[in-house]
């Protein structure tokens, strides 16, 4: 089945911080498009031309980069772009893939209330690897970069941190349903950390580099959610990464006991996942 | 444990997190060379990491003292790893309200920092049981 994607790609917030997440999701469009989608790019888009692109191309899908809060999210140079208190058609009927820090705890939900298919997002923070683009343009999906670390090690720090997301809209255009999909991004999270712990550093400072990039990419898929909607009539079922474990840790906690049962990370390893 | 145990258990540790810290003795935290190089210099101390090692590697459940003790390990891990970044690298959150871009000495003032913690003392664990 062919799907129609529009990918709203932001490319300056306060900086130039959103085309770190937006040149990730051009090599993204570019495998869409080899697998026969319909794929279409808008790069900087205000608003207004985010909304008219909508209009006009009718997409399936919708992802977009921009600064986000519980309630609203934004697109180039922060300007405000929808908020929960809208009637959100830009969403309706649509899948939405929110690459945007927050818009999981409200936003998200009231978007698929108001008529989105499914709305990806995050509820808390979504962090990645940056360059201070002032004195460093060129880190950006490239294996440039000020400190020394090795060119491949560095290309992985830089864009891992934006796959899931983009897994999940992968997964989805192949059709697997959004369930499926979602466990698939957060299994890819936790390929891509193994990938990375198995790095032999070449410094104290690679070796660090590294280990933040994993703490974002973990605490990134921990607050990765979906909801979606249901067969009833305004009916919205909720996916979560590590909610089973999350409530398990809060009940061993509250326990008076002087011990404490160390749980297992509710990890995704060994699950079949291709190269990516 | 043999100290054919303690080869082992060191080799199977990624190299870049055997100088972390991963146990706590008598008030001071080790990382797994320093546990490596007192297991084969044969010293008491040694053989006290080895004992301590054993014994958390076997349990199921940790006394609440372990658990201070590995609240701490983990906070010193996530410490010594922002400590060693260079001093203009950043972090990045895309939330439309407030600072967002966080420098190594910012970020052990964020939720980034407690949730590092809470990451690594599963870690901790994880490496323990090799």
């Amino acid at each position: 089945m062919t799907v129609k994607i529009l990918f709203l790609e932001s490319e300056h917030g306060r900086y130039s911080e959103l085309k770190y997440a937006s040149c990730v999701a051009r090599m993204y469009a570019d495998k869409l498009r080899r697998k026969g989608h319909r794929v279409y790019e808008i790069s900087r888009p205000t608003p207004d031309e985010a909304n008219a692109k909508i209009r006009e191309l009718n997409p399936d899908v919708i992802w977009f980069v921009g600064h986000g809060d519980p309630d609203r999210a934004t697109l180039e140079n922060i300007q405000l772009w929808v908020r929960s208190t809208n009637d959100l058609w830009q969403f309706r009927g649509r899948i939405v893939v929110a690459h945007s820090c927050l818009t999981g705890i409200e936003l998200g939900k009231s978007a698929v209330a108001k008529g989105a298919v499914a709305y990806f997002g995050y509820t808390d923070e979504m962090w990645f690897v940056w360059c201070d683009e002032s004195k460093y343009p060129n880190c950006a999906c490239s294996k440039e970069n000020p400190y020394g670390v090795r060119p491949e090690v560095w290309m992985k720090l830089v864009t891992y941190p934006h796959y899931p997301p983009l897994e999940f809209l992968m997964a989805v255009a192949e059709g697997r349903d959004f369930k499926e999909a979602f466990d698939y991004s957060l299994a890819v999270t936790d390929k891509l950390v193994a990938e990375l712990q198995s790095i032999q550093p070449s410094s104290q400072q690679e070796a660090s580099m590294i280990k933040v990039t994993e703490w974002a990419l973990e605490g990134n898929r921990d607050d990765q959610v979906l909801y979606k909607r249901t067969a009833e009539v305004g009916g919205i079922e909720t996916e979560k990464a590590g909610s089973l474990s999350k409530a398990l840790a809060l009940i061993m906690l509250s326990l008076p006991a002087v011990g404490l049962m160390i749980i297992g990370g509710g990890g995704n390893a060994g699950k079949n996942i291709p190269n990516i | 444990m043999s100290r054919a145990f303690v080869i082992s258990w060191y080799n199977r540790i990624p190299p870049a997190e055997r100088t972390l810290p991963i146990i706590m003795y008598n008030g001071k935290v080790y990382t797994p060379e320093e546990v490596y190089r007192e297991v084969m210099a044969g010293t008491r101390l040694g053989e006290a990491l080895q004992a301590k090692i054993e014994r958390l590697r076997a349990s199921h459940s940790y006394a609440l003292d372990d658990l201070k003790e590995l609240d701490y390990v983990a906070k010193k891990r996530v410490e010594q790893v922002i400590k060693n970044l260079p001093p203009d690298f950043s972090l990045v959150a895309i939330g439309a309200n407030g600072k967002r871009i966080y420098r190594p000495e910012e970020l052990l003032k964020t939720r980034f920092f407690e949730k590092a913690v809470e990451r690594e003392k599963k870690r901790v664990v994880k490496l323990l049981r090799g």
